[in-house]
């Protein structure tokens, strides 16, 4: 923690004297709980280049909160006179003043404390007074009617349904058109019924007087939420159970989203969804698949692929700037907790369906994003916290701006469905020559399965060799048309040797990811290949799982059936962390280490050489969507052994023999973004 | 960061284990039989009369049950209450009530004394106050040096004059070498009051003030003090432990069946892979590799006949059968303990382990009896790993010198300059409660509130609130849980509508018709809940008594009744007596007073529905809209 700077920053806030009255016991602990230096020093930093780059265009300002305030942001809404009021994951509100200003050195004010982890805050309209705040437990309309300050009414608009699991969060809430709110609940955590109370995993409207109405079913974790200036409601999705991966779904009511949990309910008077329990089976095969015999099943609009456009997708904005914040206007951002992030989601509609791009946008903040918001003159504020989950980034809490330098990036601006392909439009005119070349670009389709396990791999991966392409006559778009367009499937589109018009600029982020739930009807620009359904075939998609020589989940011939020298069991924990961090081994002992998944997402344990796991780290992290398919350990001699990749609840054994040469062995997850935190030591003796 | 060594340590599993889990046994009070003779000051009475929340002195009617200590002015009057017999390690309970200001206290071996004392409201406890280790004194310190040493407990966990409070001790007496050497001081392994832990191995290095005796010794009376105050006694239970007292097992034998077994038995007709005598009784005596069953037989020799409380901790599947009865019964995974009545001597023992999981095998036996303070039979076992075992009370990570299990840590929010309120899901037996919140005042008193009852769920003094089960990593709890030493109350709906007004018991689930509207502040930050129940509406203020020792709460209700009688519920419990002076009520057996201000509108009475007693105010159109205000006192 940058403690030496901040503390000079302070005056303002030192005189408005707040946490007035919170103290931490346990000086030990309070030093667990804020920012661990010793933890920001294993944080794995994100491309350094890239992040340099999209400096240059948007321009990250983290606000200075004080050592002992622990701004662990859920919730912004910016109001009238620069001033921003932020919910805490420990509820508190916060007034911030001066969090626009060319060095910050914000003012906080305590407005109200005592919240049950409200994960957001809006403004009430006209005729209502004050804000209103979802809590665990029920949507609240608070309101300082003395003028003092400080918030003196808590009014109960309506209880929420909880069973009391920690995993049943309350999202939102986001005010509808029609003047009502509208919450999203998060499932229970695992185990048989993730839905013990009503309404869980379901999106809800409340009227200011409290009466709810359910209008869709099937979330699981949808953290973001919004409705766009045109009215149409979508809510981002974490990965889990039935989760194959990260992805927005537009939300109508009566529809399903996907995790069966709240179904346990959608009999209740009131619910517009048909489909029941039973009507969703551990089904194995893509979303899309199961979508097209039980259309009730409504899979996303976009899907952003696991580990590369994050992997705990949060809060969602609509650039509503009109050009102040770059030249996106109308499209959507969608923040990531684990990896720190911020992707763009740009839709379209198609037969009558939402489609459309999944883009990184920016990345490299200090912390795992929960909520982003517009504030005036087109800022973006992002609120962060990692408890829990651990993030990338050096921080454990807080909230950064990010400002538009003004220059305009070379980026994929829009992507349309065609007939036969796809319609680029940029930001800058490109280059013809190189953008002229069919080898430019790079596409690829796959998919997720829809299951009861945690996740899934990429399926179904089937390249899609790109035929024609067509440049505008003003650069500004390329038509691409390629073979083995699938309806259903999300399309990886690479463009790397595209450049700018000038000939050297890049596109800063080079890779694209279309969800073409419908192919549109129209005009193409190739025929139609018979030959195509030939190469169109997806091979069988092989997991690593196999006995292999850095994978040895064999007893070796040699070890004649005993189990070896010395068994371990190693175990994970919640927050990405394993519960054992330093392991001691013989030299050339043989080992057998029982790895068990007790986390509810995906682990693995991979011994590197001495010194090397961040590297490896990092080597699997730039696997990207590839990386499923072996375990995200990536082919480095760096690698000694490794378990599989291993799902919530299971276990992996391998056997291997302790290198001969004493030293320290570092072990790590290699699962994106979890290497930085989730490490440890082998000790060969 | 909860760090834990896994490889290559040895373990002691020998760790004594402070609290044992066989109950203590009652001292009669029906006569003075198991103390040295008395003192006048010292009487056994049947139970309390008089007003001891307001008078000095105890009176009872005739009977046996309580042992009431009246000081006098001179010596056969002012004398201690000593034990015929001697204790060196000793769990105790009791029970004890105090008249306002007293003075007593509660010496073990008659050298080391928890100070019994009216601290009723003291905010910052010293050693001189209720639960105290008291000081040392010595007079060649010099004046007003002479008191030394000393451990104030935790917190005040002291309770008003006039009600009973309960004492849970748990010592271990000073060790001896041969030469009569101290080798060990006596310790206070825990200390209990009123259910709050105000001391963990507090450790004594000599005899404390006004000890009866100045040496130390193995072996000493239990003494209560009698000279300085009144002080009633009930419930006098001790469990005396014999360090010497060892638990044996002789003609050891093993089976070893290999592979991997579900139950315990589902070998017993197959043939043994090995077996044999073992040197000792661990599993580590028995070669063996990868999953397996083993079966111990032998001799277990007890010392004396009474009850033994067996326990195995295992990775794997266990059973211990005494005499061809089950006695600790298996589990899935682990097992139960059991206890069995046994003569002194020998008996025959099977003791049977099932290794089908990964990982290391382990195996340990722990036994107590009366007397005998639990003791490992399988002491001597050296498994290499300790995987697994951390979890299980911190003992692993103890033994390998690593930083403290998690479970102890809080996250305290305290209240300095302004009454707090902080939702979070609020501890409650059976279940917590969702729609709670806890309330912490500068003041030091402090309630939990449940919004879909409007009931009161415990009140509380000392630390407010421990947040560390919420804002601790993802929080898996999500409670806020009362800091300090606590009261808590019934948890039932505050108003009832009762269907059969006489009979009709009172709901215990909030009613359909209520609703909780939130609440307001007011601008030091004491809250007022509001309510609906039908055409009702509730104002709930809830703060603490001016002096700071209680709660004081007003409910003002307006509107219209409805057509079921309503009530407003204000204590439950066994049995509620007036208080002497018309002041209020006594809830329970002397557990804490409802004070009821003279010249209300309205009047509780005491419905007693299925055997229990309820205090509670019938509402009547004349008078709903006077408040009804009352205090409660602990």
């Amino acid at each position: 923690m940058n403690g030496k700077s901040f503390t000079s920053k302070f005056g303002s806030w030192a005189r408005t004297g707040i946490p007035a009255s919170l103290l931490l016991a346990g000086s030990a602990l309070a030093a667990d709980l804020v920012n661990n230096p010793s933890a920001a020093e294993r944080f794995a930093k994100p491309s350094s280049d890239l992040v340099e780059r999209e400096n240059l265009y948007w321009q990250r300002i983290p606000l200075p909160v004080p050592d002992d305030l622990v701004l662990e942001v859920s919730g912004i809404t910016p109001v009238v006179g620069k001033r921003l009021l932020v919910t805490t994951r420990r509820g508190e509100i916060w007034w911030i003043d001066g969090a626009y200003d060319a060095d910050p050195k914000p003012k906080f004010t305590l407005f109200a404390s005592g919240l049950h982890e409200p994960l957001g805050i809006i403004a009430a309209p006209a005729p209502q007074r004050g804000y209103y705040v979802a809590q665990r437990q029920e949507v609240t309309r608070i309101e300082d009617t003395n003028g003092d300050g400080r918030a003196d009414v808590f009014e109960t608009v309506a209880k929420l349904p909880i069973s009391g699991s920690y995993h049943e969060y309350a999202f939102g809430p986001v005010l509808a058109p029609n003047g009502n709110l509208r919450v999203t609940l998060n499932v229970a955590f695992g185990g048989a019924t993730q839905a013990p109370a009503p309404w869980r995993g379901w999106m809800l409207e409340i009227t200011p007087d409290g009466q709810m109405t359910p209008i869709a079913a099937g979330l699981r974790s949808p953290c973001g939420f919004l409705v766009t200036s045109k009215g149409d409601w979508f809510a981002s999705e974490n990965q889990g159970e039935w989760v194959g991966s990260g992805r927005v779904t537009h939300l109508t009511p009566g529809d399903f989203a996907g995790h069966p949990a709240g179904l346990a309910w959608s009999r209740l008077p009131g619910s517009t969804v048909r489909l029941r329990p039973d009507d969703i089976k551990d089904f194995e095969e893509p979303m899309t698949e199961v979508a097209k015999r039980i259309p009730s099943v409504k899979p996303p609009a976009v899907w952003l692929p696991h580990t590369v456009l994050g992997i705990s997708n949060s809060g969602m904005l609509e650039d509503r700037s009109a050009g102040k914040f770059g030249p996106f206007a109308g499209q959507l951002f969608v923040g990531d907790q684990g990896q720190s992030k911020i992707s763009r989601v740009v839709l379209e509609q198609v037969r009558g369906v939402w489609q459309g791009t999944a883009i990184a946008f920016r990345e490299g903040f200090e912390c795992g994003i929960i909520r982003i918001a517009h504030g005036e003159d087109g800022v973006l504020f992002a609120g962060e916290s990692a408890r829990g989950w651990g993030s990338v980034g050096p921080k454990q809490q807080g909230i950064e701006r990010l400002a538009w330098t003004g220059k305009t990036p070379f980026e994929i601006k829009e992507i349309h469905a065609q007939p036969d392909g796809f319609m680029l439009t940029f930001t800058q005119p490109v280059d013809r020559a190189t953008a002229e070349k069919p080898e430019s670009y790079h596409v690829a389709g796959f998919t997720y399965l829809y299951h009861k396990a945690y996740g899934s791999a990429p399926v179904n991966r089937v390249a899609c060799p790109v035929r024609k392409v067509v440049v505008a006559p003003d650069g500004l778009s390329v038509r691409i048309a390629n073979a083995c367009l699938r309806e259903g499937y999300i399309h990886e589109i690479r463009a790397p040797g595209l450049r700018a018009k000038g000939g050297t600029e890049t596109l800063l982020h080079g890779t694209a990811y279309y969800t073409m739930n419908r192919i549109p009807e129209g005009a193409r620009i190739i025929p139609l290949d018979p030959k195509d359904a030939e190469i169109c075939v997806a091979p069988v998609a092989a997991i690593a799982t196999a006995n292999t020589k850095k994978h040895p989940s064999k007893v070796p011939a040699d070890w004649a059936g005993d189990d070896g020298d010395q068994a371990i069991l190693l175990s994970t924990q919640p927050g990405l962390k394993y519960d054992t961090t330093l392991l001691t081994v013989k030299a050339g002992s043989r080992v057998r280490l029982v790895f068990r998944n007790a986390d509810d997402m995906l682990h693995n344990f991979v011994l590197c050489a001495p010194g090397r796991g961040q590297a490896v780290g990092e080597a699997a992290l730039a696997l990207g969507i590839d990386g499923n398919a072996q375990n995200f350990v990536p082919d480095s001699a760096d690698v000694l052994y490794h378990t599989a990749l291993t799902l919530p609840g299971a276990t992996d054994t391998i056997f291997f023999t302790a290198p001969a040469k004493p030293g320290d062995y570092d072990y790590v997850c290699t699962f994106p973004g979890h290497s930085a935190l989730m490490k440890g030591i082998l000790r060969v003796e | 960061m909860h760090l834990r060594v896994v490889a290559s340590l040895s373990v002691l599993f020998a760790v004594a284990r402070a609290q044992s889990a066989l109950p203590p046994e009652p001292v009669p009070l029906a006569s003075l039989a198991a103390f040295k003779p008395v003192t006048s000051n010292w009487k056994l009475v049947g139970s309390l009369s008089g007003d001891p929340r307001r008078e000095k002195s105890l009176t009872g009617p005739a009977g046996t049950g309580v042992l009431i200590c009246n000081p006098g002015k001179d010596a056969a009057s002012r004398g201690h209450l000593f034990t015929g017999w001697e204790h060196g390690d000793i769990e105790l309970d009791l029970e004890f009530l105090l008249t306002p200001g007293s003075n007593s206290g509660v010496y073990l071996q008659g050298r080391y004394e928890v100070q019994l004392f009216d601290s009723w409201g003291v905010r910052d406890p010293k050693p001189s106050d209720c639960g105290g280790i008291y000081q040392r004194w010595d007079p060649a310190r010099g004046q007003g040096k002479e008191g030394y040493e000393g451990t104030a407990p935790r917190a005040n966990a002291c309770r008003a004059p006039g009600l009973w409070q309960k004492l849970h001790v748990e010592f271990q007496a000073p060790r001896f070498d041969a030469g009569g050497k101290k080798t060990q001081n006596a310790r206070f392994t825990k200390v209990v009051l009123n259910g709050f832990v105000i001391h963990e191995n507090t450790e004594v290095t000599g005899p404390t003030r006004s000890a009866a005796f100045e040496d130390e010794k193995a072996l000493g009376p239990l003494m209560i003090q009698g000279d300085h105050g009144p002080v009633a006694l009930r419930r006098l239970a001790v469990k005396r432990l014999d360090p010497g007292q060892i638990i044996k097992t002789a003609n050891l034998h093993y089976q070893l069946y290999a592979g991997s077994y579900s139950t315990v038995g589902a070998y017993d007709r197959e043939n043994p892979k090995a077996q044999g005598v073992p040197e000792r009784l661990a599993h580590s005596a028995v070669e063996k590799s990868g999953k397996f069953a083993l079966v111990f037989t032998g001799s277990l020799q007890v010392p004396r006949a009474g009850d033994y409380r067996f326990a195995i901790e295992t990775a794997g599947i266990a059973r211990l059968t005494v005499d061809g009865r089950s006695v600790v019964t298996p589990l899935d995974r682990g097992s139960q303990p059991g206890v069995a009545t046994l003569t002194a001597g020998k008996h025959d023992f099977r003791l049977d382990l099932v290794h089908n999981a990964n990982g290391q095998p382990s195996l340990e036996l722990i036994a107590e009896g009366p007397g005998i303070a639990p003791q490992s039979l399988t002491a001597g076992d050296n498994p290499a790993l300790l995987v697994g075992r951390a979890g299980k009370g911190g003992k692993g990570a103890k033994a390998a010198g690593k930083s403290a299990p998690k479970t102890g840590k809080k996250l305290l929010v305290e209240p300095k300059d302004r009454v707090l309120l902080q939702r979070g899901f609020v501890p409650f037996e059976p279940r917590k409660r969702l729609y709670a919140a806890a309330v912490g005042s500068p003041a030091g008193v402090h309630f939990a509130y449940d919004f879909e009852t409007g009931a009161l769920l415990h009140a509380w003094r000392g630390s407010f609130v421990d947040t560390f089960a919420m804002w601790d990593g993802r929080g898996n709890d999500q409670t806020a849980k009362p800091a300090g030493p606590s009261l808590t109350f019934n948890g039932k709906p505050a108003i009832g509508l009762i269907e059969y007004a006489a009979n009709g018991d009172w709901p215990t689930q909030p009613d359909a018709l209520w609703s909780s509207q939130g609440y307001t502040l007011e601008t030091d930050g004491t809250p007022v809940f509001l309510s609906t129940l039908s055409e009702i509406s509730v104002r709930d203020r809830i703060a603490p008594t001016p002096d700071g020792r209680g709660l004081s709460r007003t409910m003002q209700l307006k509107g219209k009744l409805p057509s079921w009688s309503a009530w407003v519920l204000l204590a439950e419990a066994e049995v509620i007596t007036p208080q002497r002076d018309g002041s209020g009520w006594i809830i329970g057996d002397r557990e804490w007073y409802l004070d009821w201000p003279a010249g209300a509108a309205s009047q509780p009475i005491v419905r007693t529905v299925n055997g229990r007693q309820q205090l509670a105010v019938p509402l009547r159109a004349a008078t709903l809209e006077k408040p009804i205000t009352y205090s409660i006192l602990w």
